[in-house]
């Protein structure tokens, strides 16, 4: 057995940030706590730096529970740079905030389970990992402590209380009948075991992580708490811990193989796109349109999920989907951040007082829609193919669908830009840099995506 | 070298920013002239051979096959230089322009890049990159410069071809799939056609929708309308003279060498879908009043011409030397068309330019204030109508010659019903000269001025050029002539 | 050659070559004769492109070339007879005219299409040789085009409405172009219609048929444009008749001849429309008698066109009939008289005496007219002397019992007429057989009710369609607003955002929302325990 910690070099970095963070804040003024930031953003980049090196190396196990392989890879670089984006945006917004470094720690800790959360491949692990990146997310919502932000923090937590405990119920039963946690273990395991048990299982099992990815039946949490916690956090919830629920339904859906998978996540990848794209329809403020609109993304990257196992396509599809899908929302909130500005018809006018920030929002928008030459087009493409070669030509249809039809309301985002300019805002400085990074990283992940594939 | 031909209006396009402001005009002209003379090099460097020159590949997607594969023949040529010829002369049309001066030839020059990128490309990716952006940049043209009911009309637009771009994109993944090993490569795919059988046609179904949203074909037309409408002259001019024909020069350089046996198989449905595209489109046309909506119609009449032709070049057992008629006749109506019904779009902007309005009634007798603009209407409407000595007539004489030639019952029968189109095609267009440009003065008359000199210099070379192809059609069919021998090859196999 | 892999191209034999000289005198009489009056540059461009295409037409080798000249002169005839465009009525004859003809030639485009399939060749002297059914229909396109650019039956109306160009268009269209590149076309494919069988007899009666209605037509109106309109086409059919019967040197002999008579005729009524101001044959009383010259003029082309020996058509019309035989000899002969007829109602109506002074015409006008006249008086010889037949290679033969006939039949008619001074003018043949209003009521008015009611189809069903989805969709999504989403802000603004919070907190539950979700998210992870359970 491996229990080489130093495979875990990307976890232990952020971990060790954030202890740091936390116990350097104790000593310091509330001015400085600004340097906190600085140790937290200095641990992501260890982190993406080991991570970065760990990825040239071949796959291994660590402590019989933590797959060091491609899926990791990707989700420890997606995780670790959008936490540091998140990071960024966050500076802006609590700055000289009485609690700033919890913000912080509270930040990295979540990350750290999302990673874990997308690599382990132990039901037990999950579990811990699935709390471990939920309860700071559940405060950082409610971390404005307003209203519209404890209402959301309640919601959120209520939402992922009870589909976690049905998680857990799910995992009991899985381990029960499959004899096992592992999942080589319950592949074996759950193959000869009673059809219905096995259903029951997994579908208890997909409560909690679809709540993680803000799919249907657990995307009611996504409009509200996006809407009511602080819009870094918006993005950081409606991002990160979505990269890792994806790594780790993929990797159940690939390494245990329950016979009704393909057809359950199907189902839930159709409902999931068609149900976020009609109800980002009508929306008029972006914050809620931005979370329906990751609500139907969800469902897109839900159909490579679908195709684990099927199709050589299926992971190149989730992950760089899921990469794609992080830079392309964080750009788009990065926006929302730097601007301050919740309705869409303030967005008028965009374009001429600020030209970057709106060309990085045109160019995010567009990556949603799915237009080449950004991230996202490259990830819909995989997407396609996955479903069509795994023989779920309808899945792809109601995709192509959604996804022409969500040309719609990305467009009524993006008309107001080009009006005349309604009352100029100089839009805040570090969001914004976040905000044409994010759209410079898409071009060039859509451009470049050769690279980024192999 | 082609490389240099497809991103030097991108490039201008990237400077354009910190070109002082009265430059910007001449600028653009002077980057689409520049590249028109390219592209105009490299036909003489290509000559009258067959097969691929100015080929480049290189690797972009490697784990998918896909790469930036770009190469030239007779059949992009043509659409090249078109392309590079209705750019230009959309470049010296807006030499006037007041509004947003900068970001129009902004957005022109990224529209001709990615027009002249599509029809050089030869992978299907890099195809579907150049065919979505078209797409968007279009959508902007419309939404930012257009007139009239532009926003929803630019949204119809952009959701219905979309719509259609993912259909295409389902298709070109099926072509992926169903080869060995998988690839977006457009030769090796040509080479070794994959997919045969249901799934063949299942793949051409999807390819064939995605392609014939775009031509487009009856019923998925009537995005095209309102696009027309309310869309600026130039960028009528682009959308009808060059993105047309990206669905049209998709079917010959995808659907039929890749699927030659669903082609095969389901010809008979192409050449019924563009007899009813033919007829359909001219009636509608002949009922309309405003005039850019009634040549928006024209278009669909004219791409139903085409599909039909390489309808007949699906029936296998036919004449070989009609079939290849039937496609060269097909693309010389892809240049002829776009010379044509953009030179038709930008008079209808100079005649929204003077007198605020398309409709025909309110016109009449302008051939009294402004001799010129009426000539250069009338042989406009000729040459669209199908008149000899001009390039169109080349065009569809082939195509019902070609059609007709293949001689089973059904391209007979279809060819012979076809050519009822020009007949109605030539009464809408006499109905246009009847009610605008002759009799006695109408409402509006008086303030139609004489064409200026950029509107001039923008008309009359299209119009010269379809003249030059109407008189010597020599220039351009031997250099077709190879490909659709090939194309016809590829389809019998 | 205008296609690659298309042999054809221009060439000149016989035919072609009496065809182009022909043309060439006919247009330098009429362009000297029009620089009499003012015309613009407009009108000699169109002049001069109407016949170029003529000449295209006549030297063409493959239909590619004979199909583009033959459209050409379609448009330029559109452009010369609606030459005075400010008059809508005139615009509407070049429209009518134009349709007309094209509509016929739709037979050439399909013909061209049935020769690549049945001859493998778009060469003309080819066609006869192509495989049994396209050879047929190759025949049957030519024929209905032919006709169609003749104005032979049932296309004639459009020859009426042509009448509106210029009175030197009218000598032009009705002499050597376009109204004899249908009779050209049938002459030089005579052995196409005659591989077929049925094609020769049809063109045939089809010709004779129209020389004898036109020519009641001609007899019946009172126009003089509109009479010598009529008589084209009636003498047209005689050479169509030529055409069928295989008889092309006299087909040929007439075409030319014919030429000579009626570009005379039509530049002399050009004359007195331009002096008098009118065309009405009430009105033109006596117009010969005011201007000797052109009267003269006048006079030896209406006895040529009554057949009167020895002038040219007595001559080449008893060529043509040569060849006839039974039902078709007496129907030619009975359009003989009739031609005889007309042309001596126009001849007496000019001469008849009446008041009015001399008047001047200018010498560029009148010199024209001498030559063609002279033309119409001799060009019968060479019919007599059997040289067509040596210039065309054909051979060639005349029948002196017919001849006599025809000639006593010509000029005793001209006396009748002469005697009774008043010739039946019945209404259909005063209105053209009503052909033009059938051929609006039959297609062009149903064409244009079905153009309306496509557009409205396209309109409110194609479209409506595309609408209706869109419609549905945003029903749909209002649908999914309502149900699905659970506004945050009202119930906020309801609980209010004192430090009560804690309270509120705890409220919160109970005021459904959540339980909503709850609810929801039960119902769906039961509907998908269901679905696994199938899908397993």
């Amino acid at each position: 057995m491996n229990e080489n910690p130093a495979d875990l070099a990307p976890e232990l970095c952020v971990l060790i940030a954030a202890v740091l963070g936390l116990a350097g804040g104790l000593f310091l003024p509330r001015r400085r706590q600004w340097q906190v930031a600085v140790v937290c953003a200095a641990g992501l980049v260890a982190g993406l730096a080991a991570a970065g090196v760990a990825a040239t190396r071949a796959d291994l196990m660590a402590f019989d529970a933590f797959a060091v392989d491609p899926v990791t890879h990707v989700t420890r670089i997606t995780v670790l740079g959008s936490t540091l984006a998140v990071v960024a945006l966050a500076r802006g917004q609590v700055r000289d905030h009485p609690r700033e470094t919890e913000h912080y720690v509270l930040i990295l800790l979540s990350a750290l389970g999302t990673v874990v959360l997308g690599a382990t491949s132990d039901l037990l692990v999950l579990v811990a990992a699935y709390l471990l990146a939920s309860i700071p997310a559940y405060a950082l919502a409610g971390f404005g402590k307003d209203a519209p932000g404890t209402e959301a923090a309640l919601k959120y937590y209520l939402m992922g209380a009870l589909l976690g405990v049905l998680m857990l119920a799910g995992v009991t039963l899985l381990s029960g009948i499959g004899r096992g946690t592992a999942y080589p273990v319950l592949r074996v395991g759950l193959a000869d075991a009673p059809q219905a048990a096995v259903a029951a299982g997994v579908v208890a099992l997909l409560a909690g992580l679809l709540f993680k990815a803000g799919a249907v039946p657990g995307h009611f949490w996504v409009p509200d708490v996006a809407e009511g916690a602080p819009p870094a956090i918006a993005a950081y919830v409606t991002t990160v811990p979505k990269i890792g629920a994806f790594a780790a339904l993929y990797r159940f859906g690939a390494e245990t193989l329950p016979d009704a998978w393909p057809a359950l996540l199907a189902v839930v990848a159709a409902a999931t796109m068609t149900l976020g794209n009609l109800a980002a329809f009508g929306q008029d403020n972006v914050r809620r349109l931005l979370a329906y609109s990751t609500v139907s993304q969800a469902g897109y990257l839900l159909v490579p999920v679908a195709m684990a196992g099927r199709t050589d396509l299926a992971q190149p599809a989730v992950l760089y989907y899921v990469a794609a899908y992080a830079v392309t929302n964080l750009g788009a909130f990065a926006v929302v951040v730097a601007t301050g500005r919740d309705d869409l018809a303030e967005y008028a006018g965009l374009l001429r007082g600020s030209p970057l920030v709106g060309l990085s929002l045109v160019v995010c928008l567009l990556g949603f829609i799915g237009t080449p030459p950004t991230a996202v087009f490259v990830g819909k493409v995989l997407m396609f193919g996955a479903a069509l070669d795994g023989h779920y030509a309808w899945l792809a249809v109601v995709a192509a669908v959604n996804t022409a039809a969500s040309v719609f309301y990305y467009l009524r985002w993006i008309v107001p830009l080009f009006r005349r300019p309604s009352v100029p805002s100089p839009p805040a400085r570090g969001a914004s840099a976040v905000a044409v990074t994010a759209a410079l990283c898409s071009l060039a992940l859509g451009i470049g995506s050769g690279i980024a594939l192999s | 070298m082609l490389a240099l031909v497809i991103f030097l209006p991108l490039a201008v396009a990237c400077a354009l920013p910190a070109v002082p402001g009265r430059a910007v005009a001449w600028t653009w002209i002077g980057a689409a002239v520049l590249d028109l003379a390219l592209v105009a090099a490299m036909w003489v460097g290509h000559g009258t051979g067959g097969g691929v020159s100015f080929e480049t590949n290189v690797r972009w997607i490697p784990s998918v096959r896909a790469g930036y594969h770009v190469g030239v023949d007779g059949l992009s040529l043509p659409l090249l230089a078109l392309t590079a010829v209705l750019f230009a002369a959309c470049a010296v049309y807006s030499l006037r322009r007041t509004h947003r001066v900068r970001a129009f030839a902004i957005l022109f020059l990224f529209l001709e890049t990615v027009c002249l990128g599509l029809f050089a490309a030869l992978d299907l990716l890099l195809f579907f990159v150049f065919f979505d952006l078209s797409i968007v940049g279009m959508y902007f043209v419309i939404l930012l410069w257009g007139h009239g009911d532009r926003s929803r009309s630019a949204l119809k637009f952009f959701l219905y071809t979309f719509l259609g771009s993912l259909v295409l994109l389902l298709g070109f993944i099926g072509l992926y799939l169903g080869a060995d090993p998988n690839t977006f490569d457009m030769v090796e795919l040509t080479r070794t056609p994959p997919l045969h059988g249901g799934l063949g046609g299942l793949t051409l179904l999807a390819i064939g929708i995605g392609l014939g949203i775009k031509t487009p074909v009856v019923p998925f037309h009537t995005w095209l309308p309102p696009a027309h409408t309310d869309a600026p002259a130039a960028g009528s001019a682009i959308l009808a003279g060059v993105m047309l024909k990206m669905g049209t020069y998709g079917f010959v350089r995808i659907a039929m060498p890749m699927l030659p046996d669903a082609w095969r198989r389901y010809a008979l449905v192409m050449l019924i879908v563009g007899l009813v595209s033919v007829l359909y489109g001219a009636l509608v046309a002949l009922a309309q009043d405003n005039v850019k909506r009634l040549v928006a119609y024209t278009s669909v009449n004219h791409m139903g011409y085409i599909l039909l032709a390489l309808g007949a070049a699906g029936y296998a057992s036919g004449d070989a030397g009609a079939r290849r008629l039937a496609v060269t006749g097909a693309v010389t109506q892809m240049v002829s068309h776009g010379l044509v019904t953009g030179a038709l779009f930008l008079l209808c902007g100079v005649l929204d330019d003077r007198a605020g309005t398309y409709d025909l009634g309110r016109f009449g007798g302008i051939a009294h204030n402004a001799p010129v603009l009426a000539w250069l209407i009338g042989i406009a409407a000729f040459a669209s109508l199908g008149l000899p000595g001009l390039s169109g007539f080349i065009a569809e004489f082939q195509i019902f010659a070609g059609t007709i030639g293949t001689g089973t019952a059904a391209t007979a029968v279809t060819g012979a019903l076809a050519v009822l189109g020009i007949l109605i095609t030539a009464a809408l267009f006499l109905r246009v000269l009847h009610r605008a440009v002759l009799g006695p003065p109408g409402e509006l008359t008086a303030r139609v001025s004489e064409v200026r000199r950029p509107e001039l210099a923008a008309l009359v070379p299209l119009l010269a050029l379809s003249l030059l192809i109407g008189v010597v059609p020599r220039v351009l069919l031997d250099t077709i002539e190879p490909l659709s021998a090939a194309v016809v090859a590829l389809v019998g196999r | 050659m205008m296609l690659p892999g298309w042999p054809g191209g221009l060439a000149v034999d016989g035919l072609s070559a009496v065809l182009l000289a022909t043309l060439a005198v006919v247009l330098v009489a009429v362009l000297v004769h029009a620089a009499g009056e003012k015309f613009g540059a407009r009108f000699y461009v169109l002049m001069l492109v109407f016949a170029a295409a003529m000449a295209v037409t006549v030297t063409a080798a493959d239909l590619v070339l004979l199909l583009m000249g033959w459209e050409v002169m379609g448009a330029m005839s559109y452009a010369l007879i609606g030459y005075l465009w400010p008059d809508a009525e005139r615009v509407r004859s070049a429209d009518v005219a134009f349709l007309t003809t094209r509509a016929a030639d739709l037979g050439l485009y399909m013909a061209a299409g049935f020769a690549v399939a049945g001859a493998h060749s778009l060469r003309l002297d080819d066609l006869a040789a192509a495989e049994a059914p396209w050879r047929d229909l190759v025949a049957a396109g030519v024929v209905v085009s032919a006709l169609g650019k003749s104005a032979q039956l049932p296309f004639s109306f459009w020859l009426s409405r042509a009448m509106a160009g210029p009175s030197p268009v009218s000598a032009l269209l009705h002499s050597a172009t376009m109204v004899a590149a249908g009779a050209y076309l049938l002459l030089r494919l005579h052995p196409l219609l005659a591989a077929t069988g049925w094609a020769d007899t049809l063109v045939s009666w089809v010709g004779a048929l129209t020389a004898l209605v036109l020519g009641a037509v001609a007899l019946a109106q009172r126009d003089l444009k509109q009479l010598l309109a009529a008589s084209t086409c009636a003498q047209i059919g005689f050479m169509v008749l030529a055409a069928g019967l295989g008889s092309v040197a006299g087909g040929t002999a007439h075409l030319v001849a014919h030429a000579a008579v009626k570009s005379l005729l039509f530049l002399c009524a050009g004359v007195w429309l331009s002096v008098l101001g009118t065309q009405r044959l009430g009105e033109l009383r006596g117009a010969a008698r005011r201007h000797r010259p052109v009267g003269a003029a006048f006079g030896a082309g209406a006895l040529a066109l009554a057949g009167v020996p020895p002038l040219s058509l007595w001559a080449t019309k008893d060529e043509v009939l040569a060849d006839a035989g039974g039902g078709l000899l007496a129907v030619g002969l009975a359009a003989s008289v009739l031609s005889a007829a007309y042309a001596a109602k126009a001849l007496l109506a000019v001469f008849r005496p009446a008041e009015g002074g001399a008047f001047r015409v200018p010498l560029l006008e009148s010199v024209p007219l001498a030559v063609l006249a002279l033309g119409a008086v001799v060009l019968g010889i060479p019919a007599l002397a059997g040289a067509w037949g040596r210039v065309l290679g054909v051979p060639e033969k005349s029948d002196v019992r017919v001849a006599a006939l025809s000639g006593v039949l010509a000029v005793v008619t001209v006396a009748a007429v002469a005697g009774v001074r008043r010739v039946p003018e019945p209404a259909w043949a005063v209105n053209w057989l009503w052909s033009e209003r059938v051929a609006l009521a039959v297609a062009v008015r149903p064409v244009f009710a079905l153009a309306r009611a496509l557009a409205r189809f396209d309109d409110q069903v194609v479209d409506g369609a595309v609408r209706g989805i869109v419609r549905g969709g945003r029903w749909a999504a209002g649908l999914t607003g309502r149900r699905v989403e659970l506004r945050v802000d009202g119930l906020v603004d309801a609980v209010g955002r004192s430090a009560r919070w804690l309270a509120a907190l705890a409220r919160r539950p109970q005021t459904g929302q959540v339980h909503m979700y709850y609810a929801q998210a039960a119902v769906v992870l039961a509907v998908l325990v269901l679905v696994a359970l199938l899908a397993g």
